[in-house]
């Protein structure tokens, strides 16, 4: 006990030695405190996005892969044509013990038997004037997240043959959420949907210029889609179906690869995670990531250097130190023990002051910094961002189409980081106090008296 | 008369030096009685009492304290416990003030005192130091003052030798006298062991016993040093004045 009392009144004793060191911690707390909030912080997000980007799988044509193994895109006289995924088989593939979630976007082209589509062209040959689309997927519900779509009237789809129509349409047919319609699928197959919803949809006004000069088309008016269920859709028939797969866990991509050739998928699609899109979003923050961390382990080693360097200047005060107590009779671990807590309550002063200085300067010192990196990485040739070659039904993870850096980085210290810098500080101290452990352990106190006669 | 420290045949050499600085030395120490031990400059008094203080070992003999070889005692302990010293440059912590440099020295020591601040207070006082002067910090202190809190220190802990390395070298005559009174008193009326390196004949006058350091030999010069009888010193190579 007195060992601490002792090593505490120490630190007040030895002012001039003490401050220099105290200091010297404080940067270095400072600076190694804000890069791990800093990277924690990062840490978190670049672990959330890569488990998000890691398990979202794209099915592609690999064009080079197909010509190679001599199929031609366009079946030519002598080549067989590419293999296409049917509808079939994207519900085969989602159906895996290594999906987590499968996200289907299927349309079949459809006709109205007496109902009128916006935009009808007189055409007793024209065949089909509608899409009828089922999904289970995000994006379809996007539309309606980000408010181009809205249900007005009635409510969303829920059971199977309802379906929700747009507002034009309604109103060209006086048609009321209860009603039914009825569509055509193919020649002739007729089929009764509910109408539970009407919806509101603003996706063709960005688009209405351009719709002037074109050809009146009722194919081309979104307000001619019926929306219905996945459920609905299958039990149809779905001509085109894009599907998006979120694996359970991101390892399991070869299994599910090899499940997937398995089931018959052509060697000639690559199966792969979005890594353009995870780079595009996460890399400023990793490169961020980087940067701080070489700077902290710069400081760090700087700091040690700095930290050895005065210990040893000030080695000639300690030694004596050393002596005197240990010719009274203390024993060498209980100086060691008192040279450490002295620098540990110094670090630990330290510690809270450093702290609270970089729980405030962390927020904007990362706000900079990822600034620079998105900077950089707008400037850099953008050479690897994929370009998906669709042809006909494709899957694809909706990421990297609207994949956008992480700009913003709310930094907060965490658990995880409190310890880490707390850990990194006692570290401080004891480098801070090893040359006085060196000196207890090699020194002996009769030195002293023959230094001082 | 009970025995306190025995040397047994002890040499000394210092690691990396061939001189024996001190060779085949016996000579027993009592309880109960005040040792003057004298000689030149260099020749070896320090090194004999870094010896029997537990400070280092010898190279060849021994050193025996209450019958036990300090070579083979736990010396941490022996120096907290049972030995008091007070070294020729003191050894004080400099930055310390005064008061905590006996409170620190008594709680290695392991005194079992409930008022140790108290009591150190007063050992200052025994020793002439007033709590002003014993509140500030040893580099505030002048020579004599620091040299007395020396004192102070190596009696702070009640110990059965005390070991002074010439204590009075910056003391004036009045407070020689008091320190010497001091070290009579523990000695004869606590049973303790006093040795003295000392060049002053006052100090050597206050002993029960002289003994002469001279090239590493510590002869027994007299019972009850009286002044003057250089030339019995001189034979035995003991001597009052230290060469500059
Ligand atoms: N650490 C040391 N290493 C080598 N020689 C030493 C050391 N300390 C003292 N000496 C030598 O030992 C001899 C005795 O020294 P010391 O005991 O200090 O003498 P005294 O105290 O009688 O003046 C001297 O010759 C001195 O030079
Ligand atoms: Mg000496």
């Amino acid at each position: 006990m007195y060992i601490i009392t002792n090593a505490l009144k120490n630190l007040g004793r030895n002012k001039g030695r003490n401050f220099l060191i105290g200091i010297i911690l404080l940067v270095i707390i400072v600076a190694t405190a804000i890069a791990i909030i800093i990277n924690s912080t990062a840490s978190s997000i670049i672990d959330d996005y890569k488990g998000r980007f890691g398990s979202e799988v794209s099915l592609n044509l690999d064009y080079d892969k197909a010509i190679n193994e001599g199929n031609f895109v366009d079946s030519g006289e002598n080549g067989k044509g590419v293999e296409e995924i049917t509808p079939k088989q994207y519900f085969e593939f989602g159906d895996s013990k290594y999906i987590k979630e499968a996200q289907y976007n299927a349309s079949s082209m459809i006709n109205f038997k007496d109902l009128k589509p916006v935009d009808d062209v007189d055409d007793p040959d024209l065949m089909v004037r509608g899409y009828l689309i089922g999904s289970n997927a995000k994006n379809i519900s996007d539309d309606f997240k980000k408010e181009a779509r809205k249900i007005i009237d009635g409510a969303m789809y829920r059971q199977e043959n309802e379906c929700i129509v747009s507002q034009q349409f309604a109103e060209l047919n006086k048609l009321k959420p209860g009603d039914e319609i009825e569509i055509i699928l193919g020649k002739d197959r007729v089929h009764k949907l509910k109408i539970s919803g009407i919806f509101e949809d603003n996706t063709m006004v960005s688009g209405g210029d351009a719709a002037q000069f074109m050809e009146k088309n009722p194919m081309l008016n979104r307000n001619n889609e019926i929306l219905t269920g996945l459920d609905t859709i299958k039990k149809l028939g779905a001509e085109n179906v894009t599907a998006a797969f979120s694996l359970k866990n991101p390892d399991d991509l070869k299994a599910f690869t090899a499940q997937l050739q398995k089931k018959g998928l052509p060697s000639y699609y690559k199966v792969a995670t979005d890594e353009a899109g995870y780079k595009a979003v996460v890399g400023p923050v990793e490169n961020m990531k980087k940067v701080t961390t070489t700077f902290m382990i710069v400081v760090l080693i700087l700091g040690a250097i700095i930290l050895l360097l005065i210990s040893t200047l000030a080695i000639r005060e300690r030694k004596y130190e050393i002596g005197v107590l240990r010719a009274m009779g203390m024993k060498k671990g209980k100086v060691g023990i008192g040279f450490v807590t002295e620098m540990i309550a110094l670090t630990f002063a330290c510690l809270i002051i450093g702290l609270s200085v970089s729980a405030f300067a962390s927020q904007p010192i990362a706000d900079s910094l990822l600034k620079n990196q998105i900077q950089i990485a707008e400037e850099a040739p953008t050479g690897n961002t994929v370009s998906h070659l669709d042809f006909g039904a494709s899957a694809g993870a909706p990421a990297s189409d609207d994949a956008k850096p992480l700009s913003e980085l709310s930094v907060h210290l965490d658990f995880d980081a409190a310890i880490q810098i707390i850990l990194i500080a006692i570290m401080l101290a004891i480098v801070s106090s090893i040359m006085g452990i060196v000196y207890i352990t090699r020194y002996e106190p009769m030195k002293i008296l023959s230094e001082r006669n | 008369m009970k025995k306190a420290l025995i040397l047994e045949k002890t040499t000394y050499t210092y690691p990396g030096t061939k001189k024996k600085v001190l060779s085949n030395v016996n000579a027993t120490f009592d309880k109960g009685k005040m040792y003057a031990v004298m000689g030149k400059s260099g020749a070896g008094k320090t090194t004999l009492l870094s010896l029997v203080s537990g400070l280092d070992t010898a190279t060849e003999g021994r050193v025996l304290y209450d019958g036990q070889d300090l070579s083979k005692l736990n010396r941490d302990h022996y120096r907290a416990r049972s030995v008091g010293v007070i070294f020729q440059g003191y050894n004080l912590l400099n930055n310390a003030t005064a008061i905590d440099n006996i409170v620190l020295s008594m709680n290695i020591s392991g005194v079992k005192c409930k008022k140790k601040k108290a009591k150190a207070y007063e050992l200052l006082a025994n020793v002439g130091i007033d709590k002003e002067t014993a509140d500030r910090p040893i580099l505030k202190l002048s020579g004599g003052e620091q040299q007395r809190v020396g004192i102070a220190r190596a009696l702070a802990h009640n110990p059965d030798v005390v070991i002074a390395d010439e204590p009075s070298g910056n003391l004036d005559a009045e407070t020689e006298k008091n320190i010497m009174q001091i070290f009579q008193d523990i000695a004869h009326n606590e049973d303790k062991c006093v040795i003295i390196v000392t060049h002053s004949k006052n100090v050597a006058e206050c002993a029960d016993e002289v003994w002469g350091l001279n090239k590493g030999n510590l002869t027994f010069v007299k019972e009850k040093y009286v002044f003057p009888h250089a030339h019995e010193l001189e034979e035995k190579g003991a001597t009052s004045k230290e060469p500059a």
